[in-house]
């Protein structure tokens, strides 16, 4: 019997070769375990036409050469968060192999394990390599950065070029099939180098910025890489036929160094938000941040209520809340007066008056929290506290008053108040939801969410801190409100987190106390509730066909810059939520009030 | 010899050849490369080198120790050169110098400069690896890479790029003994035992802070690594280490938060304060269950569920010689109705509580009390914060004639300062003037306070002295400036006492040895004749143990010194942790 390497058997050698190999398709999960297998050695073919033979080259990515050529007419490699145009050869590397769970590979009966790229950035093993296996090329650069390649051997010549790109399809190969425990022999090398070259037709373009290359920091660069597919759909669908799932990326929109952000909306392709007094917005493609709504002073609480007509960027308002209309009308509640009000985006009628771009324009609540009569007029009406607001669709406003326990309408024609349920007049309307109020069903503090069935009938879903529930009420096809008994659509009542996957009534959501409202937001075709389950630090999905809930942000590990794979990122309790009408949802990661946009799913 | 073009001027690596260092003179390294058999396990299996556990086995799950490895051989591992800012070194081809390790964890570098630093590094499987560093010199060389020197390497680094400054002007020209300490406190297995989901120390580069973080607090085992450190960092590393976290984990998922701290003169127990949502519970432990225990054996001595005596913030502890422990609860000023006088609570054991109702010397009611001292002649001193004054109530006081179920009444009389009229102002105790006084210790006769509104320590000489009371500012420039400095080192490190920047300061505490530690709203120094020492500050690392300056310690309520520990409660962060001092100078 032929003898191989430490005098085992070659048949020996080759059993735990095929140990080592079943070792790489465990779960990625797994690699904090010890390992019992080890790093493969790689046993020398018997004859040539059984061998591989590997040579490459390495790019490494540069700034335009105007702003990086050193004094000695060294280009300088471009570095994290830079967006590079250009590669250059790279001529210092140290290049190695290693398997697909980053174990080293070494040759039988060789000495030298790397190699050393030549004044063109070329490189070469020597060695004569099994074919068909899976193979990492680590190009270890100065600094304890690396780039990396990926190939699966043929018989004879396997060239490989090593690049930012290929780097970055390589982690994020490995680290999907690792997951999945698949083989990465079985992805088509002809996919793969197509979707390096997309990638690297990216980063020839300046939108993909260079991600850590540090050793070790494989991770941030598939953050950095799913990131900068955002709005790439072309690279996001190959990659999704790929793996067979899909890349959600999260990506910044807005940061607001100033306070936490409490409430967020979107309307005519902008993200809106506040932080205690003032609403800002900010192009979905991103841009410039407009100041809309609380002129830029000292926070207080002690201002009076802006006159009807004022320009509401000059205003002062104290605390606000606010909803945003599809157009990009704005709903402003002052809270300290206890009085909602609008500010229209353009000129025009609302609520049956001429309004002027850009004003303030009271629409509910006397400015005396306790006090007025319930009139049909909601100037001359009283209101306590409305957390939340939802506009419907034909430019009318639904105002929870959550104090008070009711939800009042304002008509968008017109401005006539009427209410879906009122507490004061339960006995008289037979208001089922006014029951269920005064049961304790619905108390608390609570978010508002608006759309309207096929039917024409409207919906309004509501949530419960109290009951740890989300509800709807659905208006029956008189278009009266009365009668109404709010159903359970989310939530078992217990604080908690389980249920992804199943019925979204089974399952726990975490709403805490202290929060003043629940975020709800309905997607553009209605047919989608997200939640900001707020204790959970989550973003949470409901299926209104289904009834399915299930994670669709947060819940991961990753914290800082949120560039990132959605499912990855660590939020802090984001208490404001807004979707835009291609699906993608806007969050506020907290702690640096770091607003997120997590784009949709590819189909 | 080593070319330097290019070193220092790269912004990252090179594409160029230009900027590679040639190698030109003639001499050999030899060396050998062992390391944790945790990590190079898998040899004993076969085929191969340097298997896939990483230091300590990254997640093996169990609580393992350095020294349960056995030192091995790390074979068949990739060896290469590199100067300490991270270019290789390369043949006069241009070929990196670079090998394999054998079998027995030997390797050969029969070509390298004759001169310069070289980075020794074995990089093994996921991107781990070992280090070491030698100086090279004409002729054959043979050096050792291991655990010792890849922490000794690692954190040399990490601290040339903190300080900004280059490795070679760092390092001290013989690094010997800092190596051979460090193998022989590893050897001994001083290391600790690794908790991944905590810190998780590992060789790969993402690991390496917590690895450095653990190692530097190691250090403080040893008082001669300790001063080896001390001489390069320029400050003394101390460990700081979470104490009973089982149970204040367990305290914390009933919502239950460390506050007031406090050990009795024999050190025999701690007394510690558990703020609740909507109860304080005063538990009392006993010592010997503290350290090296994930339980510990705790009595609740106080809670407030039903005993009619409801504590808000008992943020002040301070026990008696007789064994009763005074309770002070600062906030209660502020929930308390005008007419109500202010209280403190005795507590004679457990379910055994008093409370005390304080009678002002002057006009209207005593304030926000919140530090307490306990004069040598038996008297309590009080800080009066919101009214800015110093009170004290005679030892025979303490135990009045109860006057109705459990409570009782006593004088607590105006000693320095004027009631309602802070200010800063040294002199004869009735000009003095404070600026909500919050923590106190007695020095002898004097009486330490953190004076906090005036970013101040004051002495109030002979205050238990029975002799007129003098005030003095002692610590503490008045001033909120900008402690930042160098990473880890903030600017009035080393400086005279007067010239310290305190923010905020609200406790003290004295050392036998004369030593006073305050602690402040950022950070924990000790003051001492060598001028400021910091203790904790602001994380510049975000860990949970280690090295004191990487800890996050969070909102500090209690601090308090026993023998050379310090121990600080904190309502978030590890809780209850202890910093050990030594006998460090």
């Amino acid at each position: 019997m032929k003898a191989g390497r430490f005098g085992l058997p070659v048949s020996v050698a080759c059993a735990l070769l095929q140990a080592c190999t079943t070792v790489a398709r465990a779960p990625v999960v797994q690699l904090a375990a010890p390992v019992p297998g080890a790093a493969p050695v790689l046993v020398r073919p018997a004859t040539d036409a059984e061998a591989a033979r590997i040579e490459g080259n390495l790019k490494v990515p540069v700034l335009s050469p105007a702003r990086s050529v050193l004094a000695d007419g060294a280009p300088v490699m471009a570095g994290p968060g830079t967006r590079p145009t250009e590669e250059v050869a790279g001529t210092e590397a140290l290049v190695y192999l290693t398997d697909p769970e980053g174990r080293l590979v070494s040759f039988e009966g060789q000495t030298r394990i790397a190699t050393t790229v030549d004044g063109e950035g070329r490189f070469r093993f020597v060695e004569r390599l099994p074919v068909g296996r899976p193979l990492f090329l680590t190009a270890l650069l100065p600094g304890d950065r690396r780039l990396v390649g990926f190939v699966v051997t043929r018989p004879g010549d396997n060239t490989i070029s090593v690049s930012l790109a290929s780097t970055c399809v390589a982690h994020l190969l490995a680290r999907k099939a690792l997951a999945a425990g698949r083989d990465l022999a079985s992805y088509p090398s002809s996919t793969l180098l197509e979707l390096t070259e997309q990638t690297r037709a990216r980063m020839k373009a300046g939108q993909l910025p260079v991600p850590d290359l540090t050793i070790g920091h494989d991770l941030d660069v598939v953050h950095a890489y799913v990131a900068a597919m955002a709005g790439v759909a072309s690279l996001r669908s190959a990659w999704g036929t790929l793996l067979g799932i899909s890349l959600v990326p999260a990506t910044t929109v807005f940061r607001d160094t100033e306070d936490y952000v409490t409430a967020a909306g979107y309307g005519a392709g902008h993200v809106y938000w506040s932080h205690s007094d003032r609403i800002y917005r900010v192009s979905e493609a991103g841009g410039p941040v407009t100041r809309v709504v609380g002129v830029d002073a000292e926070p207080t609480t002690t201002v009076p209520l802006p006159e009807d007509g004022a320009v509401a960027r000059d205003a002062a308002f104290g605390p606000i809340r606010f909803a945003v209309h599809a157009a990009g009308d704005l709903a402003v509640q002052a809270e300290a007066h206890a009085v909602v009000g609008f500010v229209p985006v353009a000129d025009g009628v609302r609520f049956g008056r001429p309004v002027l771009a850009g004003r303030w324009y009271r629409l509910l609540g006397t400015g005396e929290p306790m006090d007025g009569p319930d009139d049909v007029d909601g100037r001359t009406s009283a209101l306590l506290s409305a957390p939340a607001m939802a506009w419907d669709d034909r430019g009318g406003l639904y105002v929870l008053d959550v104090f008070a326990d009711r939800i009042r309408h304002l008509r968008g024609e017109d401005g006539q108040v009427t209410d879906v349920a009122r507490l004061a007049s339960s006995e008289a309307t037979g208001s089922a939801f006014v029951s269920s109020l005064l049961a304790g069903e619905v108390q608390g503090h609570s978010g508002l969410a608006w759309r309207r069935l096929l039917d024409g009938r409207e919906q309004l879903f509501t949530a419960s801190v109290d009951r740890q529930r989300i509800v709807v009420l659905t208006q029956p096809a008189s278009g009266s409100w009365a009668g109404v008994r709010p159903l359970s659509v989310a939530g078992s009542g217990q604080r908690g987190l389980s249920g992804d996957g199943g019925s979204a009534a089974e399952a726990a959501f975490d709403f805490p106390p202290a929060i003043a409202s629940v975020p709800l937001a309905l997607d553009a075709s209605g047919g989608r509730l997200l939640v900001a389950d707020v204790g959970n630090a989550r973003v949470r999905a409901i299926d209104l066909g289904t009834g399915v809930v299930r994670t669709v942000a947060g819940g991961g590990d990753r914290v800082g810059d949120g560039e990132a794979l959605a499912l990855r990122l660590r939020f802090q309790q984001p208490e404001a939520i807004a979707v835009g009408t291609d699906g993608s949802i806007y969050v506020p990661v907290g702690g640096e009030s770091e607003g997120l946009r997590i784009w949709p799913e590819t189909p | 010899m080593v070319q330097a073009e290019g070193v220092g001027k790269a912004q990252g690596p090179v594409a160029s050849a230009s900027g590679s260092l040639r190698l030109a003179g003639l001499a050999s390294l030899e060396g050998r490369v062992t390391g944790p058999a945790g990590l190079v396990a898998n040899n004993a299996a076969a085929l191969v080198a340097n298997g896939a556990g990483g230091l300590v086995a990254n997640g093996a799950g169990s609580r393992r120790t350095m020294s349960l490895f056995p030192q091995e051989p790390v074979t068949r591992a990739l060896v290469y050169l590199a100067t300490p800012e991270g270019r290789f070194l390369v043949d006069g081809e241009g070929r990196i110098l670079s090998t394999v390790t054998d079998e027995e964890g030997r390797f050969l570098l029969p070509q390298v400069p004759d001169k310069g630093l070289a980075l020794i590094q074995i990089m093994l499987s996921r991107q781990r690896r070992l280090m070491g560093y030698v100086r090279l010199s004409g002729g054959a060389r043979q050096v050792v890479v291991d655990m010792a020197t890849t922490l000794v390497t690692e954190a040399l680094r990490d601290h040339a790029r903190n300080r900004g400054v280059s490795f070679a002007d760092l390092v001290p020209s013989d690094i010997d003994p800092l190596v051979l300490r460090t193998r022989a406190l590893l050897n001994a297995g001083a290391f600790g035992p690794v908790v991944p989901e905590r810190d998780d120390p590992d060789l790969s580069l993402p690991g390496l802070p917590a690895l450095i973080n653990r190692y530097l607090a190691m250090t403080a085992r040893d008082p001669a690594l300790q001063s080896l450190w001390a001489g390069i960092l320029g400050y003394r590393p101390y460990a700081l280490s979470p104490v009973a976290e089982a149970f204040l984990a367990q305290a914390r998922t009933a919502a239950y938060r460390p506050a007031g701290l406090a050990w009795d003169e024999a050190g025999a127990r701690m007394a510690l304060a558990l703020r609740g949502a909507s109860e304080t519970r005063i538990v009392v432990w006993q010592p010997s269950s503290l350290v090296g225990s994930s339980s510990i054996d705790a009595v609740t001595w106080h809670g407030d569920r039903g005993t009619g005596f409801r504590m808000l913030n008992p943020d002040g502890l301070v026990w008696m010689a007789s064994g009763s422990l005074w309770v002070a609860d600062g906030y209660q000023a502020k929930a308390r109705p005008e007419a109500l006088p202010a209280y403190l609570t005795r507590l004679d054991g457990p379910g055994k509580v008093f409370r005390l109702f304080l009678k002002p010397s002057e006009g209207g009611q005593v304030g926000e009390v919140w530090g307490m001292a306990m004069a040598p002649d038996g008297s309590l001193w009080l800080a009066d914060g919101s009214r800015h004054v110093l009170r004290r109530i005679a030892a025979q006081d303490l135990y009045p004639a109860v006057v109705k179920d459990g409570i009782g009444l006593a004088t607590a009389s105006v000693m320095v300062g004027q009631p309602d009229d802070g200010g800063w102002v040294d002199g004869p105790a009735a000009t003095a003037r404070f600026n909500y006084p919050m923590g106190l210790a007695f020095d002898g006769e004097d009486l330490i306070v953190a004076d906090r509104d005036n970013h101040r320590v004051r002495r109030v000489v002979g205050a238990a002295s029975g002799q007129p009371i003098r005030v003095g500012t002692f610590v503490g420039g008045g001033m909120v400036r900008d402690t930042k400095g160098l990473p880890g080192l903030p600017a009035d490190e080393g400086l005279a006492p007067l010239d310290a920047v305190l923010k905020h300061p609200d406790l003290v505490a004295m050392a036998p040895d004369g030593r006073l530690v305050v602690s402040m709203a950022d950070r924990v120094i000790r003051v001492g004749a060598t001028g400021i020492e910091t203790l904790t500050m602001p994380a510049w690392g975000r860990f949970a143990e280690g090295e004191a300056r990487r800890v996050v310690t969070g909102e500090r309520l209690g601090m308090v010194l026993a023998g050379t520990d310090l121990w600080l409660s904190a309502t978030d962060g590890p809780g209850v942790s202890r910093l050990a001092m030594g006998l460090a100078p």
